[in-house]
């Protein structure tokens, strides 16, 4: 389920994704720091060291741990071009109001 | 690119580019996807490629959007008279065209094309177009009900209606049904409360 930073905290324990830019990089590789595309923080805690430097527009995948916690599966970082091109408020509102309906994708 | 198809009542053959979840592909009976009342064949998903299998027939992809995985097949045949083929990437978001299939129980598309996302607004725009499809065949569904209820059988009625789907690629405000769906300027949300007052107003009649 996408989810926006805020979201994180009704999501505790359930799969999410959420993409956001990397703030800073915790020197032991295993966790680091996003802001969510509504500006909120959320740390991101990794199970495999990170062996490339990141930065920029990622995607994380994985389980909500605490109300900014995510226990991260996989992420995908996006090329330098998408950062730029990237409207974030149209994201925040499509997740918004795929919140607003219990079940948006199924007929 | 309006096309202006006489309705057939009820099914009809499907020549429209769908967009879709994977969770709807792979949650779709045997027969077929429907949405709403109409057939679907033709899809288009965005997801992230998990892996990439390559055999003598065909390159199989796994898709990957938040809602579901499913395999996507690029059958190997005359792949030289195209441009050549696009380099797919694990963990990169790509746009499949393609067709869905069921083989020995299980879902697959048959991809037709695949592209990768030029643009991040381009995954945001297809969240959108799901959720609209699938309201919007909602609606058309109820208001085709409403329809054969009341005597009125002009055709101009369900007309528009059908000609939605006919502009599934073109942004949906251009769209001009005469049955109260002059509605150009709601909002989903609106649009959502509008159909179900609608609903309970005709149910309660």
């Amino acid at each position: 389920m996408r989810v926006n930073g805020r979201h994180l905290a009704q999501f505790i324990g359930k799969p999410v994704s959420i993409i956001g830019e990397v703030i800073k990089v915790n020197p032991n590789g295993m966790s680091l720091e996003i802001s969510a595309v509504d500006d909120q923080r959320v740390i991101v805690n990794l199970t495999q060291p990170l062996d490339e430097p990141l930065f920029g527009l990622i995607e994380v995948r994985g389980k909500a741990h605490a109300k900014n916690i995510i226990v991260c599966d996989h992420y995908l970082v996006f090329p330098p071009e998408f950062q730029n091109s990237f409207d974030k408020t149209a994201y925040n509102n499509t997740i918004i109001l795929l919140h607003a309906f219990a079940n948006p994708f199924s007929v | 690119m309006k096309q202006n198809k006489r309705p057939l009542k009820g099914t009809r053959r499907a020549q429209n580019v769908v967009p879709v979840t994977i969770k709807q592909l792979l949650n779709s009976p045997e027969e077929g996807l429907k949405i709403g009342d109409l057939d679907v064949h033709l899809v288009t998903v965005v997801g992230v490629i998990r892996s990439v299998v390559a055999d003598s027939m065909k390159v199989t992809y796994l898709l990957d959007d938040d809602t579901g995985v499913i395999s996507v097949h690029n059958w190997v045949d005359a792949d030289s008279d195209e441009d050549s083929p696009v380099a797919v990437m694990e963990s990169n978001y790509y746009r499949v065209y393609g067709s869905l299939r069921s083989q020995a129980g299980k879902r697959h598309v048959t991809l037709f094309k695949i592209l990768p996302l030029t643009d991040l607004n381009e995954l945001t725009s297809h969240i959108l177009e799901v959720t609209h499809c699938t309201l919007k065949s909602e609606q058309m569904t109820t208001a085709d009900q409403t329809a054969a209820q009341s005597s009125n059988e002009r055709s101009s009625v369900a007309n528009p209606n059908n000609t939605f789907l006919s502009n599934s690629m073109v942004p949906m405000c251009t769209d001009d049904n005469m049955m109260s769906h002059s509605i150009n300027g709601m909002t989903q949300k609106q649009r959502v409360v509008y159909h179900i007052i609608k609903v309970t107003y005709n149910s309660s009649r």
